[in-house]
């Protein structure tokens, strides 16, 4: 059988990303090997801080991702069904509990060796995602290790923003020393200075490829900015990451001379919202892309992570960049209005045709409001949006047949307006 | 009694049909406070009612429009009224951190009810930070002189002293009806003790605690019947007020409850504060040092599997029944490892899954009638 065409223009770069992360968990799975400390990481904490004690650490849902998108997913959840979770907890939560059992497993001769990181010498979790804190709580139970969780609260407004900021920083203090006391080294600050400047550097690079993805067809999918995430995750701050972003963006420049899009004969731009649903992007992409209909920008990439004025991260101020970037994540997920304006300025820049709210259990923050949402920028903007439901990881929230029913009538109802203008 | 019992009840299921007339007839201004940690004192202090705001027994009508059907009951039902203008009597809301549903109501009360007042209260969750004193108690102050502002009343130590007095009586007359419970089992209802602690949430402390000690007083001299029915704890139930349909179920099966951990129970009573040094210094206090451990808050320094343990054994139970609420993700993520230490220490325990809507009740007292069996061959 021959393998079918595939409509979409996958970037030559992003398929790196594969290797990446293989070379990022093969070193974490060395860490008792090489003598170094290993931690678990729950939610976006600052990896800055991490990397400058030369610390292996696990990003749990960086795990998820890259094991769903590898069908290596559904082991983790039986395994964590058998104890008793319910199937009604973010699946993260779930697939990263099985992670737990398998570490603390006797016996893995019958385990796939990419299920395996070795057990933590410590846990770091933020409360932004309350879930993931909750999983961490959970954890530092069991495996009775020294853990740190940072208090991130739910700012609704620009003043309760910036008391955030003071109270983060000040809890990223109080992790330095106690990395030091963990270590029993001191915390190694021109490090974390040097971090910090190829922290900007990739951060402006992905920054541009984003305003580069806004001509018009858009060079880049969503999904391609979705699997950014992975570098500039596990390996933020590094070279690793500033030549990745290099290349992405050379790539990105070299298609929106050539004006090749991602998508043939781009006819619609959308924007996404939430998570991805990592077991479908190829199919989606692909169902989207024969209908000429291009998944551009959404809230998750384009929002966080540093997206937000990169440039004014001060290498010489590490801590106030780290606390500010942290602050800022948990109020974009706190403030549906906030969220709304946002969502607003993406559909003016990527000059968007619709929006795709994907709903999911498992990233609660995004979900109350999606009607709203969508209600509002119809409003503002004469812009129509369409629900579907998923998850990131599980495929038993999701139908293939649902979905794509609904996405073929949203396509209509958008090439009905299209035809109307 | 059952007059008092009957009034409570009657305040508990119907709560903002209560507060309506409440308000017509006295005229002053209700706060609805999100579960479950508003310190309700600092809102009393400033000449107002504070309430926590109770899920309705209506069904659900708006549905999944704005709040998806995997959110809670008391989520789904609040999202409900508030897009339905139900509160809209109410003349301000206040917002705890406590988990993502919640955190996305807040932002449907604060979008949906632009005209009255509105506070986000940033509770700590990680409660043991060195950071999180000092942040709480900025927080606090905010939020006093925010009240302060809005009630246009001043709100000196003395007179919050005073509030926090007529909470602590509140809060002692409930912990001695939990007593009596506990003490002669059979004697108090699982259903009538919840609509007690529901009906304070809602009514003003005085008038509350007025009627509970007349209650007290008639059920002081009673006796409990004992029926040799089997002893158990209720635990979970966070934020919402479990039916009373399946409370009775459960006593109906041949259990007797003689404690709990419910937030409409032992949770919402637990600690009083002092009444000497800063009050506020005590309200932190209260938050970061939670007598009962939380699901919501992380690294607390206390277990809520010793607590439930403990529970147990003071109370003389022979079981636990777990009443989740469906979707409840914090308490689901909690629930193994409760029931691994209650299985290391021996005591026997189920779950039932609460939902706004209860399909069938009848399965429900199968399975709690085999639980009863179960723990009853045990005891031979």
């Amino acid at each position: 059988m021959t393998q079918p065409v595939k409509l979409v223009r996958r970037l030559e770069t992003a398929t790196q990303v594969k290797g990446l992360m293989k070379r990022y968990y093969d070193g974490l799975r060395r860490g008792r090997e090489d003598d170094k400390t290993v931690a678990w990481t729950y939610g976006p904490v600052p990896f800055e801080l991490l990397r400058a004690m030369d610390i292996r650490f696990e990003h749990l849902e960086s795990y998820g991702a890259y094991l769903a998108a590898r069908q290596g997913q559904e082991h983790l959840k039986e395994l964590s069904n058998r104890v008793g979770y319910s199937p009604d907890i973010c699946s993260y939560a779930r697939l990263t509990q099985g992670v737990h059992m398998l570490a603390e497993s006797k016996d893995t001769t019958q385990v796939r060796p990419e299920l395996l990181v070795p057990k933590p010498d410590f846990m770091l979790a933020v409360t932004s995602c309350h879930l993931m804190a909750n999983t961490y709580d959970f954890q530092r139970r069991a495996l009775k290790v020294p853990g740190f969780v940072i208090d991130v609260p739910f700012t609704k407004s620009m003043s309760d923003f910036k008391r955030s900021v003071a109270h983060v920083k000040r809890q990223l203090e109080d992790f330095i020393v106690f990395l030091e006391e963990l270590t029993g080294r001191p915390f190694d600050h021109d490090r974390l200075r040097e971090i910090m400047v190829k922290v900007r550097e990739a951060a402006m690079l992905r920054v541009e490829c984003m305003k580069l993805s806004q001509s018009t067809p858009s060079p880049m999918t969503i999904f391609d900015h979705f699997i950014c995430l992975g570098p500039m995750h596990v390996w933020r701050g590094t070279t690793e990451s500033v030549e990745y972003f290099k290349a992405l963006k050379a790539e990105v420049e070299q298609r929106v001379a050539n004006k090749i899009g991602a998508v043939p004969d781009e006819k619609y731009r959308l924007y996404w919202d939430n998570l991805p649903i990592w077991f479908k992007v190829g199919r989606l992409s692909e169902k989207l892309g024969s209908a000429g209909a291009n998944l551009i920008a959404g809230i998750y990439t384009h929002c966080f992570f540093y997206s937000h004025e990169p440039e004014k991260i001060d290498p010489d101020h590490p801590l106030d960049a780290i606390a500010e970037e942290l602050a800022y994540i948990t109020m974009v997920f706190s403030n549906v209005e906030y969220r709304t304006d946002m969502i607003q300025k993406l559909c003016e820049d990527y000059r968007i045709n619709g929006l795709v709210m994907h709903s999911s259990r498992t990233c609660q923050p995004m979900d109350i409001g999606q009607m709203d949402i969508i209600n509002t920028i119809e409003k503002r903007l004469g812009i129509p949006g369409v629900v579907i439901d998923g998850d990131p990881t599980d495929p038993s929230y999701y139908s293939d047949a649902q979905t794509e029913t609904r996405l073929e009538a949203f396509l209509e109802v958008l090439q009905a307006r299209k035809k109307a203008a | 009694m059952e007059q008092i019992f009957s009034r409570f009840k009657e305040i508990a299921d119907q709560p903002y049909g209560y507060l309506r007339k409440w308000k017509e007839q006295n005229g002053k201004k209700i706060i609805g406070c999100l579960p479950m940690y508003v310190p309700e004192e600092i809102i009393h202090a400033a000449g107002m009612l504070p309430v926590v705001l109770q899920k309705s027994n209506e069904q659900i009508s708006l549905g999944p429009a704005n709040v998806q059907s995997y959110f809670c009951g008391i989520v789904r039902s609040l999202g409900d009224m508030i897009q339905e203008n139900k509160l809209n009597f109410l003349d301000g809301v206040v917002s705890p951190d406590i988990c993502l549903a919640i955190r996305g109501l807040s932002n449907m009360a604060r979008m949906r009810m632009r005209d009255i007042y509105y506070f986000d209260l940033l509770l700590p969750l990680a409660v043991k930070n060195k950071a999180s004193r000092p942040f709480l108690r900025d927080e606090l102050e905010r939020f006093k002189a925010s009240l302060e502002e809005f009630s246009g009343n001043k709100i000196e130590r003395d007179s919050l002293l005073r509030s926090i007095q007529v909470f602590n009586e509140n809060r002692a007359l409930l912990r001695e009806l939990c007593d009596l419970r506990r003490n002669k089992p059979g004697l108090i209802g699982a259903a009538d003790l919840s609509s007690t602690v529901v009906a304070g949430m809602v009514m003003p402390k005085e008038e509350h605690s007025r009627l509970l000690a007349e209650l007290l007083s008639g059920l002081r001299k009673k006796e409990a019947p004992s029926n040799g029915a089997v002893r158990v704890v209720l635990s979970g139930s966070l934020c919402e007020f479990p039916s009373r349909d399946i409370l009775d179920l459960i006593e109906d099966a041949g259990c007797i409850v003689v404690d709990d951990d419910l937030y409409a129970g032992g949770r919402y009573i637990a600690s009083d504060l002092g009444m000497d040094g800063d009050p506020l210094e005590a309200i932190a206090s209260r938050h970061l040092d939670m007598a009962i451990p939380c699901p919501t808050r992380f690294d607390q320094g206390s277990d809520l599997g010793d607590y439930l343990v403990n529970l147990v054994n003071t109370s003389r139970a022979q079981g636990v029944i777990f009443l989740i609420v469906k979707f409840c993700q914090p308490h689901d993520m909690y629930y193994p490892y409760l029931v691994e230490k209650l299985q290391e220490a021996g005591i026997p325990n189920m779950m039932i899954e609460t939902e706004h809507e209860m399909p069938s009740v009848g399965q429900v007292k199968t399975r709690v009638q085999a639980y009863i069996e179960m723990i009853r061959r045990k005891a031979k």
